[in-house]
């Protein structure tokens, strides 16, 4: 298991449009996928769960995943959350 | 009976003159018994149909929004099925069935209530308009999983109606619309940038937001006029406010009739300057309305909306057929073609058909650079096609010089294949870029001399200057007469100016007649927009000398507000009834 702290950089914060696309990278993975914060732990893989979590600017996350390629996946879920999202201001 | 006025937000302007019609939403009946254990797997399986059905249901009105409205839907519908495709909510909701033996129904309710009790908890207000969404899901699903499947209430409402709805949720908007009811008001949903306003003013039906519910559900069935341009709602109108409305609708229809009628008149100020007026285009529909209206050339086509009313991703010998057939249409007019921006907001839908972007990043031109054979073949038929008319290749959301570097070692790349295919040589193309936000703007003065036109995406742009401290909720349709943002849109024209390169401005910024006279007469001779909005803007400028507009745009920049803004157009311009 990996897991990795990160901050959230983009205006209306984890939308659902930048949402969408991080569950479409992610449901590539086959380890399993969580976003924690503030003790509150969502599967990183359903849309509604990311939604409930109201990530906003700034906010850190701790980014989760378990399983046979969990390191490929926090490196792309994290460039994804920190750098990709930015474009989307 | 009292003659009442309310105020609420307009979002979609008109006026219309009707009986008024209170929507009531179906109230449900859950069951909030305990499942016989026998019959929970019935429940599983009711539970299973429901979300079919609702999937369904959407395709279905999502196509019968016709091809207009596909763009906007498509956003709208990607998140939905995303939600009812999620394994997970599914997987809680059979959870609730199967241990806390509850109904389907209830399940669905229960779960659904709880996800929304969490981001009301938030204080994200982009992620809080979601919440209308999440109800207009979890509503339909009822509907599926019950027994009265109908929507009774909704086959009573005719066109001469002015529906008030406590929530505006997108499917409902759509339904509204295709009813064509002469104007609806909402308590809450329908901000400006809401999916249901969005959807609404490319139907051209009046919209207010803001109109307590509880308040004017009083008043079914009486008569009411909507004036979806001042925001005002009258209830049980007098003769004169009758009169009066009917005046404006009456002249809006003239108006459009005049303008019919000069429409194969080429735009020129009051003293004779001309002005190039261009169409956006997403689909072949919509080139034909550009050469019906007399535009000047076709200042976008939106590639990745081609494609996506076409269901796939096109190979390169489809795209240079599809490519042509605009150009051809357009003769020798100049036409730019932007290659495919795809990302967040402009997701391809149809995810049941086989389209297979492998970008599933932010939007940016990178994606097109890191996926390079696409971007290429797509390039190659932009190239192929420039042989039929006057063709110039753009780029969406650039932000730097690097880009462009990268972006001309493509083209040449493709050039030499095209040769290589021993194709002879063609007229070398015309390069430009979208300039759609704050990073791309700053870098205006190294991008200009690489280029050969620019062209100013204000929607994007607006976004980006003005996003720092706006609620989503709270955008209203008028942030573009934001000085500050005027002043950045003139900052960029006149450089393009002063390097003697072409710029144009696209985006719904230049379809209004207010605005696309402050924007001529900050400079820009290129304004590129529906097709639909093509005969306003052009009866506005040929109302006003070239002076006129300057003096305009001098006086809009020296504002201290938007209200400044508007009242000095106001004054101006008022007279035309823009």
């Amino acid at each position: 298991m990996i897991a990795k702290e990160m901050t959230i950089k983009n205006k209306s914060g984890l939308d659902s449009k930048p949402a969408v696309k991080f569950i479409q990278k992610a449901s590539n993975y086959k380890s399993g996928i969580w976003i924690e914060r503030d003790e509150r732990k969502v599967n990183a893989k359903s849309l509604l769960g990311l939604l409930s979590l109201s990530i906003g600017n700034g906010e850190k996350i701790m980014l989760i995943a378990d399983g046979e390629d969990e390191s490929q996946a926090i490196l792309e879920l994290q460039s994804y959350l920190e750098s990709g999202l930015e474009e989307i201001i | 009976m009292d003659r009442l006025f309310l105020k609420g937000l307009p979002v979609s302007s008109g006026v219309g003159i009707g009986e008024f019609y209170v929507f009531k939403s179906k109230k449900l009946e859950i069951n909030q018994d305990t499942v016989d254990k026998r019959k929970i797997k019935n429940e599983h399986l009711r539970l299973n149909n429901g979300i079919k059905n609702t999937l369904m249901e959407f395709q279905d009105l999502k196509n019968n929004l016709g091809k207009k409205l596909v763009k906007q839907s498509d956003l709208i519908f990607e998140v939905y099925e995303t939600i009812l495709g999620d394994s997970f909510f599914i997987e809680e909701i059979k959870n609730l069935i199967t241990e806390k033996r509850y109904y389907a129904d209830n399940a669905v309710d229960i779960c659904i209530k709880r996800y929304i009790k969490d981001i009301e908890e938030s204080d994200n207000e982009y992620i809080k308009q979601r919440i209308f969404d999440l109800n207009d899901i979890s509503m339909r699903i009822l509907r599926n999983m019950s027994e009265d499947k109908t929507v009774a209430i909704l086959e009573n409402i005719y066109h001469k109606q002015i529906i008030a709805v406590r929530e505006l949720t997108p499917s409902l908007a759509a339904a509204l619309g295709r009813k064509k009811v002469s104007g609806i008001v909402a308590f809450e949903g329908a901000a400006y940038f809401s999916h249901s306003a969005i959807i609404l003013r490319s139907l051209g039906i009046p919209v207010l937001n803001d109109i307590n519910y509880d308040f004017v559900n009083k008043f079914d069935r009486q008569p009411v006029v909507i004036d979806g341009k001042d925001g005002f709602l009258i209830i049980n109108p007098d003769k004169s406010d009758v009169d009066r409305y009917r005046t404006i609708l009456k002249s809006n229809i003239k108006k459009q009739k005049e303008l019919l009628s000069k429409k194969f008149k080429p735009a020129l100020t009051r003293d004779g300057y001309r002005i190039n007026i261009s169409a956006n285009i997403s689909d072949i529909g919509e080139c034909d309305e550009a050469r019906e209206k007399n535009a000047d050339g076709i200042g976008l086509v939106r590639t990745e909306l081609l494609f996506a009313a076409d269901g796939k991703i096109p190979d390169e010998r489809e795209q240079t057929l599809m490519y042509s057939k605009i150009v051809k249409k357009m003769g020798n007019r100049p036409i730019v073609i932007r290659t495919a921006d795809v990302g967040e907001e402009k997701t391809l839908g149809y995810s049941d058909v086989e389209i297979n972007f492998p970008i599933q990043n932010s939007r940016s031109i990178k994606n097109s650079l890191v996926n390079k054979e696409q971007f290429l073949a797509q390039i190659r038929a932009i190239l192929c096609c420039a042989e039929f008319g006057n063709v110039s290749i753009s780029f969406p959301l650039i932000n730097d010089i690097e880009e462009i570097r990268e972006i001309k070692e493509v083209i040449k790349l493709a050039e030499d294949q095209i040769e290589a295919q021993g194709i002879p040589p063609f007229k070398r193309i015309k390069i430009g870029a979208f300039i759609e936000t704050k990073q791309g703007m700053n870098n205006l003065d190294e991008l200009l001399p690489e280029l050969d036109f620019i062209s100013l995406g204000t929607n994007d742009l607006l976004q980006h200057t003005l996003g720092k401290d706006r609620k989503q909720s709270r955008v209203k349709n008028d942030e573009y007469f934001n000085p500050e943002f005027l002043k950045a849109v003139q900052l960029c024209i006149s450089k393009a100016n002063q390097q003697n390169k072409s710029v144009s401005v696209c985006g719904e910024m230049a379809a209004d007649p207010a605005a696309a006279v402050l924007l001529f007469g900050m400079g820009a001779n290129d304004l590129s927009m529906s097709p639909s909005k093509i005969l306003d803007v052009k009866g506005i400028l040929g109302k006003l000398s070239l002076a006129e507009t300057r003096q305009l745009a001098e006086a809009s920049l020296e504002c201290s507000g938007i209200k400044e803004v508007k009242r000095i157009l106001a004054k101006k311009l008022g007279k035309f009834k823009v």
